[in-house]
């Protein structure tokens, strides 16, 4: 059982951070929403390239969760999406959550210094767990 | 397949709402015109209206969803005070990849009971591709139609001398950016006197947007910037809010806060 100290830390760890979610699987990120919202983060999903681009334009994130395939499986408008947050917020973190080997992207989330690199599927607490330690600066395992 | 575009196209997806253009020199702050605004479906991420054009940008869309915003104001605008004028938002990419625009809009104002010189159609450039010359020919069929122009976002992004040049615009709309904090920033105010200025010498008439304190309200009033915009005398509201007996707090003729009626 976390102690009352920890469970402090957790909510002031969430309370400033807003996530977004961009994946073209809405079961997917209805599942993720409610998650995050839980846990108290500020949540929001994109299922398109453009509709994420003009979340990232409208609202400021502290980190982007983001599929690579949004059109299906040979495409990579994921990337699109990273690097338009890389123009325009260097310090957002961004984790790649991606259904591909993760040898056909390294050298692309290398380019746009992705964090992290998840296969799917996870589970949420596993995937939570790579977003607190972002956000809280420690590195990734 | 887009399908938030295709959402945000369905009858009923985009609701208006009116924010009241004041004259914030005069006792009472009476309407001069209400801005049609859009909100999108309620709990999406497109109820923010950034979002929405953000995103039918990023598609080359505008035109599409402009019309349609078009449509939803005027026919909501019906239920406005009587003779109120009516501001609506359009792309200049509309324009230009739209022929008969301003027939569409009159079309639809006069299945509404509004008269064509009481709409006010305000450009915004977001510099998509469109075609100059039909660009052009849309500013002039609105003229010869009797709507009035008015130039969006003056001061800031890419409403610069060209489309001034181009538009002839009736009113300038100056961004909030340049009015906020005008009271306690002299360049600020020396911006506002040079777009003040240049309005004038077209025959234009200026608008400040986003004015959101008494301070802001007195110093364009002094500058001479009588019709004005913002939080600090109204909210965007839907039209059947929009009542005759406007309570307003503003006053700069007074100069000081007032409880009047339009």
């Amino acid at each position: 059982m976390r102690s009352a100290a920890a469970r402090r830390g957790a909510h002031e760890l969430t309370m400033h951070h807003s996530l977004l979610f961009v994946d073209d699987q809405p079961s997917l990120l209805n599942a993720v929403r409610e998650f995050f919202l839980l846990r108290g983060f500020s949540v929001d999903c994109a299922t398109e390239l453009e509709e994420a681009q003009a979340l990232i334009d409208c609202r400021d994130y502290s980190l982007v969760v983001c599929d690579v395939a949004l059109k299906g499986v040979r495409d990579a408008e994921g990337f699109e999406v990273i690097s338009h947050i890389r123009s325009l917020s260097p310090q957002t973190k961004i984790i790649v959550l991606t259904g591909c080997p993760p040898a056909t992207i390294v050298d692309l989330a290398e380019e746009w210094h992705v964090d992290c690199v998840l296969t799917k599927p996870q589970p949420l607490p596993v995937l939570a767990a790579a977003i607190e330690r972002l956000l809280t600066g420690e590195t990734p395992h | 397949m887009h399908t938030h575009l295709e959402m945000l196209l369905t009858p009923g997806s985009l609701s208006p709402v009116f924010q009241a253009v004041v004259d914030g020199s005069a006792y009472g702050a009476p309407v001069f015109a209400y801005e049609g605004l859009i909100r999108g479906p309620v709990a999406t991420n497109f109820e923010q209206p950034d979002v929405i054009f953000g995103y039918v940008r990023r598609l080359r869309c505008e035109e599409r969803v402009d019309l349609a915003c078009v449509r939803a104001i005027l026919d909501e605008a019906s239920l406005l005070p009587a003779g109120a004028v009516v501001s609506i938002i359009v792309h200049a990419a509309t324009l230009g990849r739209v022929r008969d625009v301003g027939d569409l809009v009159v079309a639809e104002a006069r299945a509404n009971g509004i008269a064509p010189d009481r709409i006010v159609l305000e450009i915004v450039e977001h510099g998509s591709a469109w075609s100059a010359p039909h660009f052009l020919a849309g500013i002039e069929n609105l003229r010869r139609l009797g709507l009035r122009i008015a130039l969006d976002d003056v001061g800031a992004g890419l409403s610069n001398y060209r489309m001034i040049l181009d538009t002839r615009p009736d009113f300038f709309k100056i961004d909030r950016y340049v009015v906020t904090g005008c009271c306690a920033d002299p360049d600020r105010r020396k911006v506002l006197v040079s777009i003040r200025d240049l309005a004038e010498a077209f025959g234009a008439r200026v608008i400040a947007e986003g004015v959101e304190t008494e301070q802001e309200a007195e110093t364009l009033a002094e500058l001479g910037i009588a019709l004005m915009q913002g939080y600090l005398f109204a909210r965007p509201m839907p039209a059947r809010s929009q009542s005759g007996m406007r309570k307003t707090r503003w006053s700069a003729s007074r100069g000081s806060c007032e409880s009047g009626a339009t």
